[in-house]
C-alpha cells in the first residue's frame, strides 16, 4: 500500500527556514537555533553549532552573505535578486530621502520597511550603487512643525472621534462638526481630510488653518462622503477632459458637451478646480453647489469693483 | 571556512552539501524549466559536487520546495517532464498599509521633483505594483502618475528636443480636428493639472501652445537644422490675499512684495492659457494688477456668469 505521507529532505527545509527568517530580517540567534534543535547530540555536545555553521558555509560558499550582527544574522546579498535599472535605484533613492524627513511617522517607518525589504533583494553590485547615490533633493517639508498637530489629527482618525473643529477659508471663520478621516500631505502642507456630519461633505483643511479642534463627547458610526456633483463640460476641454479616479462620463451631448460626475471630492477643492476651467464648465448638481460657483464667481469679480 | 578561502576546497565538514544542492537546484528551476536529467548534469558536473544524484531524490527535493511555499509547475516540452518555480516565499511583498503610505510620500513629494525623475519613479512604481496583492491599490500604484499610458520613449525623445529648441512633426490626435500631423518648435515639456504637455510654437498657425504628449502617435520627423525659439514672454502681477502662508510659488513665479495678510506675485509664461489657469484657479484670493492681463480676467469671468444664466 502507497503511503499518502510525502517525503521531505531534512536539511533542505532547514536552510530555506533559515532563509526565511533572513528575508524577514527576524534571524535571532535564538530562533535560528531552534530550527536546528533537533541536531542537538548529548555525546557532541558542540553538534548544534557544528550544523549550524555548516549551514551558513553552504549560503557563503553559493554566494549569499550573512553577517551576524550581535545576536541576529542578517542578509547582506540575496538568493535572488529583482533587477534595478539605475533609473529604479535614483528612485528608491528619492524615496529614501523623504522617509527622513516625513513628519508622519508611521508613514515614514512603512516607506523604511519597504525600501529596507527591498533592499534586501538586490544584488551586490546594485546595493553599492544605491548606497553612492544621492537624490540631491532637500525634503525637510514644511510641514515638519505640523508633527505634533499631525499626530493628534491622526489619533483622532484611528478613533473616528467626532470633532468640533473652527477653522480658517478664504479669511473667513468657519465652524463644522465632523468625522475625520484621514491627514493627507502636498509638497508644502498637511491637511485633514474629514466628512461634515450633516451633508456628509468632504472637507480638506489645511492644520495650519485650523483654530480650534474639539472632540465632541458620543463616539459616532464613520461616516462616508456620499455627496454628487454633476457638471457640464464644453469646447476643446470636453473632447480631451480625462475623468478623475472619483469621475465618470454620463453623457456625450450632440454639440460635443459632456455630462461629468464627480463622487465624494472636496467641494472647496473642486470648485477651485472646476474655476481653472472657466466658460467651458457649468455645475449642474446639486443646486447648492451651483450657487456656490456663481457666489465664487460675483466675490472674483467684486475684486474688480472699485 | 579558512580553508576553502585559500585552497578552493570544499569538505564535508565545511559546509551542508544537502543545503548546498537545495540552493543550486531552487536558483535553477527559479531560471526556467529544467528537466531531473538537467539537474543532475548540474550536481554531478558542479565543482564543489560531483554528484550522482536519483530522480527520486530529486523528487523529494522538489516536494520540499513545495512545502515551503514555492509554486512549483510542470510543463512538457517533447514529452520530457520540465519544473520551474512560478513563484517563491522570498518575493518582495508590499502591505496594503505600505502601499498607502508609499503613496502618501509620492503625493508629498511629486510635486518638487524634475520631470526626469519623475519619469523614474513612474516607471518604479509600475513595476514594483506586482508585489502588492489589493488590486485597488494596485491599480492606484500603476495609474497615480500624469505619465501612466504614455510612451516613455516618447517622453525621453521629447525632452531631448525640447532641450535644444528642436522642431519635430509629430502625428498628433487632437481633440478638435482628429489625426493629423503637427509640426512644433519646441520648448519644454510640463505637467499641469495632472497632464503632461510639451510647449512650443505651432508652424501652422505660428502661435505658442501646449499639445497633450498622451495624443502624440509619434514623431514623424525631426528637422535637424538649428531652430531659433523667439516666443515673447508674457509677465503678469496679482495680488493675493487670505490663506497667504500656504501659498506655493511655481517656478515662473517670485514674490515681489510681501505684508501681513497680502502678497504681490510675478508670474511669467510664453503661454497666456496657462497664466489664466493659474489666475482662476486661486479664485476670489486673487486680483490680476497688470491693466491688459485684468481686462482679460475680467471679461471671462462675465462669461463664466453668463453660462449659469443664458438658457
Amino acid at each position: 500500500m502507497k503511503s499518502n505521507k510525502t517525503k521531505l529532505n531534512n536539511g533542505c527545509m532547514k536552510i530555506f527556514k533559515m532563509l526565511n527568517l533572513l528575508y524577514e530580517d527576524k534571524a535571532y540567534y535564538e530562533d535560528v537555533v531552534e530550527i536546528f534543535k533537533d541536531e542537538v547530540d548529548e555525546k557532541t555536545v558542540n553538534h548544534l553549532q557544528v550544523v549550524l555553521n555548516k549551514t551558513l558555509n553552504a549560503l557563503r560558499v553559493f554566494g549569499i552573505k550573512v553577517k551576524k550582527e550581535g545576536n541576529k544574522f542578517r542578509l547582506d546579498s540575496s538568493i535572488y535578486s529583482i533587477k534595478f535599472t539605475p533609473d529604479d535605484l535614483k528612485s528608491l533613492s528619492i524615496l529614501n530621502d523623504s522617509a527622513k524627513n516625513f513628519p508622519d511617522d508611521e508613514v515614514a517607518s512603512d516607506l523604511k520597511e519597504v525600501i529596507h525589504n527591498i533592499l534586501l533583494r538586490m544584488d551586490s553590485d546594485d546595493r553599492t550603487a544605491f548606497d553612492n547615490y544621492n537624490s540631491n533633493y532637500d525634503f525637510s517639508f514644511y510641514h515638519a512643525s505640523l508633527k505634533k498637530q499631525i499626530e493628534e489629527c491622526k489619533k483622532y482618525c484611528k478613533q473616528n472621534h467626532p470633532l468640533d473643529i473652527v477653522y480658517k477659508n478664504k479669511g473667513k471663520e468657519i465652524r463644522v462638526k465632523c468625522s475625520p478621516k484621514d491627514v493627507i500631505y502636498d509638497s508644502k502642507m498637511a491637511y485633514l481630510e474629514v466628512c461634515e456630519t450633516i451633508k456628509n461633505e468632504k472637507i480638506i483643511i489645511a492644520l495650519n488653518n485650523i483654530l480650534s479642534m474639539m472632540p465632541l463627547p458620543c463616539s459616532s458610526s464613520p461616516k462616508e462622503a456620499t455627496s454628487t456633483v454633476v457638471y457640464k463640460l464644453k469646447n476643446r476641454l470636453a473632447k480631451s477632459y480625462k475623468p478623475k479616479d472619483n469621475e465618470y462620463i454620463r453623457d456625450y451631448n450632440e454639440d460635443g458637451s459632456i455630462i461629468v460626475v464627480n463622487k465624494g471630492e472636496a467641494f472647496d477643492q473642486l470648485l477651485d478646480r472646476l474655476m481653472r476651467y472657466s466658460y467651458s464648465c457649468e455645475i449642474i448638481n446639486p443646486k447648492t453647489l451651483r450657487n456656490r460657483m456663481i457666489e465664487l464667481i460675483n466675490e472674483t469679480l467684486d475684486n474688480y469693483n472699485e | 571556512m579558512k580553508q576553502f578561502m585559500k585552497d578552493n576546497t570544499i569538505t564535508y565538514n565545511l559546509m551542508s552539501f544537502t543545503g548546498f544542492k537545495s540552493l543550486l537546484i531552487f536558483t535553477m528551476l527559479l531560471e526556467g524549466p529544467k528537466s531531473y536529467y538537467d539537474l543532475q548534469k548540474a550536481i554531478s558536473e558542479h565543482q564543489y559536487l560531483h554528484e550522482t544524484v536519483s530522480i527520486d531524490t530529486l523528487r523529494i527535493y522538489i516536494n520540499t520546495l513545495k512545502a515551503m511555499g514555492c509554486n512549483v509547475e510542470k510543463t512538457t516540452t517533447n514529452r520530457v517532464a520540465k519544473y520551474y518555480i512560478k513563484s517563491q516565499p522570498f518575493e518582495l511583498k508590499i502591505t496594503d498599509e505600505q502601499a498607502k503610505s508609499v503613496l502618501k510620500v509620492y503625493k508629498a513629494i511629486a510635486k518638487s521633483i524634475t520631470l526626469t525623475d519623475f519619469i523614474a519613479l513612474q516607471s518604479f512604481f509600475e513595476k514594483f505594483a506586482r508585489y502588492i496583492t489589493n488590486e485597488d491599490l494596485k491599480n492606484k500604484f500603476e495609474n497615480i502618475s500624469p505619465l501612466n499610458n504614455i510612451d516613455s520613449s516618447i517622453i525621453k525623445d521629447l525632452l531631448k528636443y525640447a532641450k535644444n529648441n528642436t522642431e519635430i512633426t509629430v502625428l498628433y490626435n487632437s481633440p478638435n480636428s482628429g489625426k493629423k500631423n503637427i509640426t512644433i518648435l519646441t520648448d519644454r515639456l510640463g505637467i499641469s493639472n495632472n497632464k503632461l504637455y510639451v510647449y512650443g510654437i505651432n508652424s501652422e498657425y505660428n502661435n505658442y501652445s501646449s499639445f497633450l504628449v498622451s495624443k502624440i502617435i509619434k514623431i514623424v520627423s525631426v528637422n535637424l537644422q538649428k531652430s531659433k525659439l523667439t516666443v515673447p514672454e508674457l509677465t503678469v502681477l496679482y495680488e493675493l490675499k487670505n490663506d497667504i502662508e500656504n501659498f506655493e510659488p511655481l517656478a515662473c513665479e517670485r514674490i515681489i512684495e510681501k505684508t501681513h495678510d497680502k502678497l504681490v506675485v510675478e508670474i511669467k509664461s510664453k503661454n497666456k492659457f496657462d497664466i489664466m489657469q493659474r489666475i482662476m484657479s486661486h479664485t476670489s484670493k486673487c486680483k490680476v494688477i497688470s491693466p491688459e492681463f485684468q481686462k482679460e480676467v475680467i471679461a471671462c469671468l462675465k462669461q463664466m456668469k453668463e453660462g449659469y444664466f443664458e438658457k
